[in-house]
């Protein structure tokens, strides 16, 4: 009986606790894949990097 | 006067649409405050201004006819909007303005105040520039002719049309740019529109502000608005039509409904599709109906279906007259129904074949529905016309947007329509800028969504959306500016106009010396693809670029130099593309040359014996 109500107690404050870091993660993977695929990914940074690349190799 | 007279013209057109749109007043419900009815108002008055010059405008265009419907309907006008500015603090609105947001919104005006000075500039060949290529070509025809008519060698001009008509009133008042100025009236409506919506859902004023801040650094949404794009326009309608229904309890309220329904199918066919989703909407969510048939509900959507079909009907009604059909260019399976004019059926199915191609967009398959939210954000150049996108803030925050309200019938019908439309857009043609009424609300539950999360994760989820916030809103500005930094050069540098129109104009030299030369009346242009919006002389182009046959029996350009004198041709262009030659030979019979330049000959005709 005990254990029940400890189970009924403690798995929506577990939810409670889990869900503001599902919601950061979830932003902070918005802002990662924003930052690959438009600013890494975009033609600027890759011709920058393919420089940098052809001078390293010389 | 380079710069007055499009002011002047545009203040004409506004004030003109306030008095017109002034007429609907004892239409609106009386729930709605200020905001919405300085909303309604512009905008109704937009839409049965542009009804009205076009039916006008059927039987004669002249200058004193636009006048005399704009003059007094701007007097009208002046005293309409002193009434309705009567009794906003002014104080108080200024006084709680959040500088952020604020800034941001200035920041786009003056870019659209400035870069709505320069010259129309663009090519038509592949569909580089839709204003040059019948958005401005329509307008500026109908002037010269004084009369509305399609130009039968490019379909689009066919197209429903109750802003470029006004386009047409803009630049016979104002010259080229005006139209281009018109952008500012756009902005500023669908700012206010957006603010409505989101106090109308359930934001606070500055949620309101955040709201139009988003959009207006959204560059998928600035596209719509600028360079004789019309999208911003219809999609204020839309959001109208769906803003008035969903509070609407008395017949007159949804009459008011089909007067926005009717502008938006009078404005782009796609308000078709629009006004049925809405419709179903309208049948699951109003106060009366809740989902269940009634006669009221019956009476009511009865309504809005007539007055749209009413006002739209002229557009339809004049291309099923005059060209055979009455959405024209018809869709495949129309033209099964329909003897369609002036436009052979391969063309018209390369035409499809080429819409279908343009609105693919990442695929139409059920994981590309799924994965829309993140090809919108990722990867929004894909979509035509989407460079730049819609930032991150839809994708980041409207999942909790779904905690973030109480979800009153209102969100939840608006919600409804936009998933709808959406689905409607994936299915249909997925061009970015038929989705702007989507952004719109969008970015309202994204700004929900945002309170949601600051609220529930204060510290880092706080500092996370600021961030989203940030990078979305200097992204968009970036897009948003330096695609319109070449026109702001043009507008303060003259040398550097010249050269922007150098380098943007096809065959410049022929259009200057066909402009200024006297003796030029009328003109023959062989290719099809000259963007003859730069002529400024009465032009005959037996084929269109998209196939279009204007000259029926006539399936080659050169076959109508036999009938030179008899069409009072006086001039013949004739120029050359990189991959094909001139139509005509060296010397050809009974044409002087009497210019040439690189790629370009201009002939004069000569009649035989001469």
């Amino acid at each position: 009986m005990s254990s029940e109500v400890e189970d009924r107690t403690t798995t929506p404050s577990f939810l409670h606790r889990l869900w503001p870091w599902l919601i950061e993660l979830w932003i902070a993977y918005v802002l990662v894949a924003f930052f690959i695929i438009r600013i890494i990914g975009s033609g600027l940074v890759q011709r920058l990097l393919t420089l940098v690349r052809l001078r390293l190799a010389r | 006067m380079r710069f007055l007279l499009p002011i002047v013209a545009n203040l004409l057109l506004l004030f003109g649409a306030f008095g017109i749109g002034g007429l609907v007043r004892p239409l609106i419900p009386q729930s709605f405050s200020k905001i919405n009815r300085l909303v309604v108002i512009p905008l109704a008055g937009f839409g049965l201004q542009g009804l009205l010059l076009f039916l006008v405008g059927i039987v004669r265009f002249s200058p004193t006819v636009i006048l005399a419907v704009l003059l007094p309907a701007a007097v009208l006008g002046g005293r309409c909007l002193s009434q309705e500015m009567r009794g906003i603090a002014f104080n108080s609105v200024l006084s709680g303005l959040p500088i952020i947001p604020a800034s941001v919104i200035a920041l786009v005006l003056v870019v659209t105040i400035l870069g709505g000075f320069a010259e129309p500039i663009g090519d038509i060949k592949e569909n580089k520039s839709d204003a040059i290529a019948y958005h401005y070509l329509g307008p500026k025809i109908w002037v010269r002719e004084g009369v509305i008519r399609p130009a039968l060698e490019e379909t689009h001009t066919a197209f429903p049309a109750t802003v470029e008509v006004q386009f047409a009133a803009l630049m016979m008042l104002g010259g080229q740019c005006a139209p281009e100025l018109f952008s500012v009236t756009a902005f500023a409506l669908i700012l206010l529109l957006a603010a409505a919506l989101a106090l109308r859902s359930g934001l606070g004023s500055v949620d309101a502000w955040w709201v139009a801040t988003l959009i207006s650094a959204m560059p998928a949404v600035y596209r719509g608005l600028y360079g004789g794009m019309i999208d911003v326009i219809y999609a204020g309608f839309i959001l109208l039509a769906a803003r008035i229904a969903f509070d609407s309890e008395l017949p007159r309220h949804y009459l008011l409904v089909g007067l926005f329904c009717g502008f938006a199918m009078g404005t782009k066919y796609t308000g078709l599709i629009a006004t049925a989703l809405l419709i179903v909407c309208i049948f699951l969510f109003t106060p009366n109906s809740s989902g269940r048939f009634s006669w009221s509900t019956a009476k009511h959507l009865a309504i809005i279906c007539l007055v749209a079909a009413f006002l739209s009907s002229p557009w339809y009604i004049r291309n099923w007259l005059i060209l055979g059909c009455p959405i024209y260019p018809p869709t495949p399976l129309l033209a099964s129904f329909f003897h369609v004019k002036y436009f052979p059926s391969d063309g018209i199915l390369e035409f499809h074949k080429e819409i279908l191609k343009i609105g693919r967009g990442m695929g139409t398959g059920p994981l590309s529905l799924l994965l829309l939210p993140f090809h919108l954000a990722f990867h929004p150049a894909n979509f035509e016309n989407g460079a730049g996108g819609i930032g991150l803030v839809p994708l980041a925050f409207l999942p909790f947007c779904f905690r973030a309200f109480q979800w009153e019938r209102f969100a939840k019908a608006l919600g409804l329509f936009a998933i709808l439309m959406t689905i409607a857009w994936f299915y249909t043609e997925q061009e970015s800028r038929f989705l702007i009424q989507v952004y719109v609300i969008a970015a309202i539950f994204g700004v929900a969504g945002w309170r949601y999360v600051v609220r529930n994760t204060p510290r880092l989820g706080s500092l996370l959306s600021a961030l989203t916030v940030a990078i979305s809103i200097s992204y968009g500005l970036f897009m948003i500016v330096s695609a319109r930094a070449d026109e702001i050069h043009a507008v303060v540098s003259t040398s550097f106009a010249e050269s922007r129109k150098h380098a943007g104009i096809p065959f410049l030299e022929s259009f200057r010396y066909l402009n200024n030369e006297p003796t030029v009346r009328k003109v023959l242009v062989l290719e099809p693809f000259v963007p003859t919006y730069y002529l400024d002389k009465e032009y005959l182009k037996p084929i269109g670029r998209r196939g279009e046959r204007p000259l029926p029996g006539i399936d080659r350009p050169q076959e109508v130099l036999s009938e030179l004198s008899k069409r009072n041709i006086t001039h013949v262009l004739d120029v050359k593309f990189k991959d094909t030659g001139f139509q005509l030979s060296e010397h050809p019979e009974n044409l002087v040359l009497v210019f040439e330049t690189r790629d370009q000959r201009i002939y004069r005709v000569s009649p035989p014996g001469s």
